[in-house]
């Protein structure tokens, strides 16, 4: 049931095809299940021709009928359902990715991106396999057992109620199977995701698994992984596969009892008085198939229990996703014109709670300055960039822009002012065109063209086998410095309000940056930028040059006053001359 | 290494064959089940004889016992066989995974490839454990029907054997039409799964970019095309019930007609043979069911194992295959005319020429700038890729004939690109050298400066780090590596342009930290001229050329580019 419920969000638009699924499935296995009863009914009428006022022949014409409206119906049924299943799996699809794209950063940072895909991608599908066999096999089986109940009862009631107190039985040895076995699918589940992880890990990274000669002990360590898996999958499917010989042992024992309690009856047909006048040899038989229809959804459910137990862990792990904490408290705020303030207001941050990383960090940026952040490793430059853009919200204080705290903000609305280029590239699958376009949307090829230039990317892209139109990605062959090119590019076509370069240009040669320098000077002009970089003749320039150390503010002024101060900065400063 | 999906199977032949074995047997006691039916019914129910009524009865629950322990003894094979051969071809595709060369990957695509170990290998595994567990019923069956009926009466064996005719058609059909859609499908799904990653390593620009929905449009588009292709699909896997369905029961019309018919006033059939006719076509019916089910399965099984198939008989590019013993006395590295180009045939060359020339215990610097081939020339000595023109000998002999595990555990390189796995600070750090001491770690973190982090943390270098380092800063993350490289304790170190993210003063105290181990050479790819000025030789590139090369002080003289970046950043 709890499955159920969390199915529920997505069969949203679905109802109506359910419906009609339900009526094609009345139809579909209602002619299914008449023509063995008329069968039933031809066979006593040519043993004893008074049993019945109709002809043989109107039998024959009945079952043909039958026969025709269970084909057509039967195949829209099938059809339907799948159509159901693929809604429903199309919806889930979208809402894990919709979750992907809207978690809070610190949810992508901490969760294994091969995990997340597997989700995505391996969990989505076994939904859909044990939805799709589930379904149907459940559905299906409802009616017919419906159907054949009514069908047994008209028949004999006695049989029908002996029938109706020994199938729970088969019930109730799948439930206990599949109750005892649904931890193994879950360790299935998860050892499956762990053992993507780790695959996509070693992908990602596979010019340092073989630099670092270790690709054999990546092996090793996979193996475990792997033997693990081995070990719940075996569990996991050996349990699935008890309960279908279980329950066809069950109806094996019914179908035996039937034979001799319908016999007896039979038999002594005339001299029992239970309310059945006649019971006669084609009614034994025909009772019998109805049994075996009655039996058969037991069976075929039972069949796929493996597909719906991969479904319901599976599910749950989708669920967990959505379940996952939103991306918390969107302001409401919009910034109306431009950002004419922006400060820091006392802010304290910490990534775990227990190490502070930026410590009652206040500070006044200027409209149209260019403010550097200098300091050593890890003193807190990033963060105050991820607090900025509200990627990580900090323990107490804020950042306000005009006044408002980026809290009370839109995110969107606050980040449509900014653009960014951080350390770590990004570049998608796609076209360089599209991955410069991306800042900017409707862009034509002069404006990116023209961003490309200014970033100096022009000459190595027009170098490329289909200049901007080709394809690159993260792992085809740009080297770093190139991939920094055409990330700056995005942001010389966006022309921001205010700009962010978080050691944007690290791995780019100094004579490119010389060149880049002047194009950002343009872009910068009058506006406000945050610059984190480490190779102080970019930020030599700057309005004021902010020196962190360990989270804290050391040292503020511009390029002058700081070496005039003969501090941290004038040390930092001439050591790159040494 | 297997070359082909299936062949770990074949550690399994017994327990395959067997299982099909035990499975006829099941089946055949299925198919003497409704004989025994008819016997009842047509013998003792109308002779009154209760005794062997229930004799016959209990013979019937004994079989089902009978088939219980026998088809329990199946499925434990089939999990059995289908667990362990899904490990072995896991670990055929990831050892196959590690084996081809950086740019063979690159060209299958990563994404792809996780999809083999994610999503094929498992399909495949599971396609085993059906066909071991349920394929052999259903033909078993419907073909033990079919001698059945054929026993009971010549014409209903026809009529039986028209109806497996037009079912096994439909089935035949749909399995061949479904193969290539199938395909299709896949084809898609891993787009889904490019999409979905590149923007989960985006979060970030993503966000940034105001673009969250852009992106859910572009995956939505993709998650369309995926439902209407597998509608497609399921259209034609539809056709399979009604028309069997039909098939079956046009056949139980035709024999229940035939009961009908007397030759010379006797019936061609009896009501017992009628019955279990009916009970035969009925469970046909199921099996036929059964089997169209199974089709889909094992045509997505099917698709599966061509593509790992496809995968595993990919040649690695790059062989380790050892011939030579180093040479004394010889270079230690030399470059000979060596040229290189990233895209297949004729694309321009990303190295032309390039010849270089280290000895043992040198700095040698490297400069130039973005796209200037530099890190290439890294790739090459490590023989991530293979040169194109001129050959790269390491102590005098071509690399090519030098045994590739020693090369790489002789070099030890600070790459660019931060590589960085899910585990703790030392987990990462020993990467390179799996048993070294707590103080050999220490000494090493000190040596890159990561100490200065690492000491801050309560737990040490025991404290956790995220996949790609996410919870480390960029300079964190470089001195870390650094420190693996350092500790890998290779004969040849190179750094490249892998101080990028740290201040200078911290580069410049790594650097001094370095030139105090002994017996290193070093290859420093610097975008700062004043990193190199030291070194004892200084490579300049540009373009994929080597335009000049020699010490600190003769290129200020004499190289152009080289005293443009010197001047440039002395400048300021």
């Amino acid at each position: 049931m709890a499955t159920f419920k969390r199915l529920k969000p997505y069969l949203k638009g679905s109802i109506g095809l359910f419906a009609i699924s339900l009526l094609f499935a009345l139809l579909a296995t209602g002619s299914k299940l008449a023509i063995p009863l008329l069968a039933g009914r031809a066979v006593n009428k040519i043993i004893d021709p008074s049993s019945s006022s109709l002809q043989f022949v109107d039998f024959i014409t009945m079952m043909v009928v039958f026969l025709v409206v269970g084909t057509i119906f039967r195949y829209i049924f099938d059809y339907v359902i799948s159509l159901i299943g693929q809604r429903v799996i199309k919806n889930i699809r979208n809402a894990v990715f919709h979750k992907y794209t809207t978690a809070p950063i610190s949810y992508i940072d901490s969760s294994r991106k091969g995990d997340m895909i597997s989700r995505l991608i391996n969990d989505v599908e076994n939904v859909q396999t044990g939805l799709v066999s589930g379904f149907a096999a459940f559905y299906d089986g409802i009616i017919a057992i419906g159907f054949t109940l009514v069908f047994m009862f008209m028949l004999n009631w006695a049989l029908a109620l002996i029938v109706v107190f020994l199938t729970p039985i088969s019930i109730f040895v799948s439930r206990f199977v599949s109750k005892f076995n649904s931890s193994n699918f879950k360790k299935q589940a998860k050892d499956s995701g762990l053992l993507a992880s780790f695959a996509l890990e070693g992908l990602n990274n596979s010019e340092s698994v073989n630099t670092l000669n270790i690709a054999e002990r990546r092996e090793k360590e996979f193996d475990k992984l792997n033997d693990s898996f081995r070990k719940s999958v075996f569990k996991a499917n050996l349990g699935a596969s008890l309960i279908n010989p279980s329950t066809r042992l069950v109806n094996a024992l019914i179908n035996g009892i039937l034979i001799a309690v319908g016999a007896l009856l039979v038999i002594k047909n005339g001299s029992l008085n239970y309310g059945v006048a006649v019971f006669m040899v084609g009614d034994l038989s025909a009772f019998l198939t109805y049994a075996a229809s009655y039996m058969t959804p037991f069976n075929e459910i039972s069949n796929v229990v493996t597909e719906i137990s991969y479904a319901t862990s599976s599910l749950k792990r989708i669920d967990d996703v959505i379940n996952s904490p939103a991306d918390i408290n969107d302001g409401k705020e919009v910034i109306n014109g431009e950002v004419n303030d922006l400060k820091a207001n006392h802010v304290t941050f910490s990534y775990d709670g227990t190490r502070t990383i930026i410590k009652d960090f206040d500070l006044d940026i200027y409209k149209g300055h260019k403010i550097a952040f200098v300091g050593p490793t890890g003193c807190g430059k990033t963060t105050l960039i991820n607090i900025l853009m509200r990627f990580y919200d900090p323990q107490s204080g804020c950042f306000e822009a005009n006044n408002i705290s980026t809290f009370e903000l839109e995110k969107r609305a606050f980040r449509e002012h900014i653009g960014m280029v951080l350390q770590e590239t990004w570049i998608f699958t796609g076209t360089v065109f599209e991955n410069i376009a991306y800042s900017k949307k409707g862009a034509t090829l002069e404006e990116v063209k023209l961003a490309a230039e200014k970033a100096q990317a022009s000459s190595f892209i027009e170098r490329l086998p289909n200049g901007y139109e080709t394809m690159i990605s993260d792992s085809s062959g740009l080297s770093v410095g190139e991939k920094q090119l055409i990330c700056v590019a995005r942001v010389m076509l966006m022309e921001p309000e205010i700009v962010i370069l978080d050691e944007a240009t690290s791995n780019i040669d100094v004579r490119t940056e010389a060149l880049l320098s002047k194009s950002f000077d343009a872009l910068m002009k009058g506006k406000t930028s945050l610059v984190v970089a480490h190779r102080l003749s970019t930020i030599v320039s700057s309005d004021l040059i902010v020196v962190l150390k360990d989270g804290e503010i050391i040292e503020t002024g511009n390029h002058q006053e700081l070496m005039a101060k003969n501090g941290f900065y004038n040390k930092l400063y001439n050591s790159q001359f040494n | 290494m297997a070359k082909h999906a299936l062949e770990p199977l074949k550690k399994y032949a017994l327990q395959v064959t067997l299982g099909p074995a035990l499975k006829l047997f099941e089946v055949v006691t299925e198919l003497v089940i409704p004989v025994l039916t008819k016997k009842i019914i047509d013998q003792y129910i109308p002779a009154s004889d209760m005794k062997n009524t229930l004799i016959f009865g209990a013979i019937i629950l004994g079989l089902g016992f009978l088939a219980f322990i026998v088809t329990m003894c199946a499925q434990y094979l089939a999990a059995r066989v289908s667990a362990d051969f899904g490990y072995d071809i896991k670990k055929e595709i990831f050892h196959k995974m590690s084996t081809l060369s950086e740019k063979q990957l690159n060209d299958y695509g990563k994404q792809k490839a996780l999809t083999l170990v994610n999503n094929d290998a498992f399909s495949l595994q599971n396609g085993v454990m059906m066909f071991m567990r349920l394929i052999f019923r259903p033909p078993f069956l419907i073909v033990g029907a079919l001698i059945m009926s054929f026993i009971i009466h010549l014409y209903a064996g026809l009529i039986f054997a028209g109806v497996v005719l037009i079912s096994a058609l439909t089935v035949g059909l749909v399995m061949a039409l479904s193969p290539k859609r199938y395909a299709a499908i896949q084809s898609n799904l891993d787009e889904i799964n490019l999409i979905a990653s590149d923007s989960l390593k985006g979060a970030r620009p993503v966000r940034a970019f105001n673009m969250q929905e852009d992106e859910e449009s572009e995956f939505g588009a993709s998650v369309d095309t995926y439902k209407k292709k597998s509608m497609n699909m399921a259209a034609l896997n539809a056709i399979i019930n009604p028309l069997t369905f039909c098939a079956i029961n046009l056949g139980m019309i035709l024999i229940v007609y035939l009961g009908n018919v007397r030759v010379g006033g006797e019936s061609l059939l009896t009501t017992g043979e009628i019955v279990s006719l009916i009970s035969y076509s009925t469970s046909s019916l199921a099996a036929l069911i059964m089997f169209s089910r199974l089709s889909v399965s094992l045509n997505k099984a099917s698709a599966s194992k061509k593509r790992i198939d496809a995968f595993l008989q990919m040649e690695p590019s790059i062989i380790n295959n050892p011939k030579g013993e180093a040479i004394e006395d010889s270079t230690y590295i030399q470059f000979k005319d060596v040229s290189f180009a990233y895209g297949k045939g004729n694309g321009k060359n990303t190295l032309s020429n390039i010849n270089i020339s280290i000895n043992k215990g040198q700095w040698i610097g490297f400069i130039g700038g973005t796209g200037s081939g530099k890190s290439t020339v890294i790739s090459l000595l490590e023989r991530l890729y293979e040169p194109k023109e001129g050959e790269i000998l390491y102590r005098g002999i071509n690399i090519k004939d030098y045994d590739l595990n020693s090369l790489r555990d002789e070099i030890s390189l600070v790459s660019q690109k931060p590589s960085i796995f899910k585990g703790t600070i030392r987990s990462n750090v020993t990467l390179g050298k799996p048993d070294a001491t707590e103080e050999e770690i220490e000494w090493a973190l000190k040596q890159s400066l990561a100490y200065e982090y690492v000491s801050k943390y309560s737990d040490f270098i025991d404290h956790e780090v995220e996949e790609g380092g996410a919870n480390l800063s960029g300079g964190q993350k470089q001195r870390l590596l650094i420190a693996r490289a350092i500790l890998k304790g290779g004969s040849l170190l190179i750094l490249d342009d892998s101080t990028s993210a740290l201040d200078f003063l911290s580069d410049l105290n790594v650097r001094n930290n370095i030139s105090k181990i002994d017996g290193l050479t070093k290859i420093i790819v610097s975008q700062r001229a004043g990193s190199l000025r030291d070194c004892d030789q200084i490579y300049v590139f540009d373009k994929g050329n080597i335009v000049e090369c020699g010490k600190h002080d003769e290129l200020v003289e004499s190289c152009d580019i080289y005293r443009e970046i010197y001047d440039m950043q002395r400048a300021k």
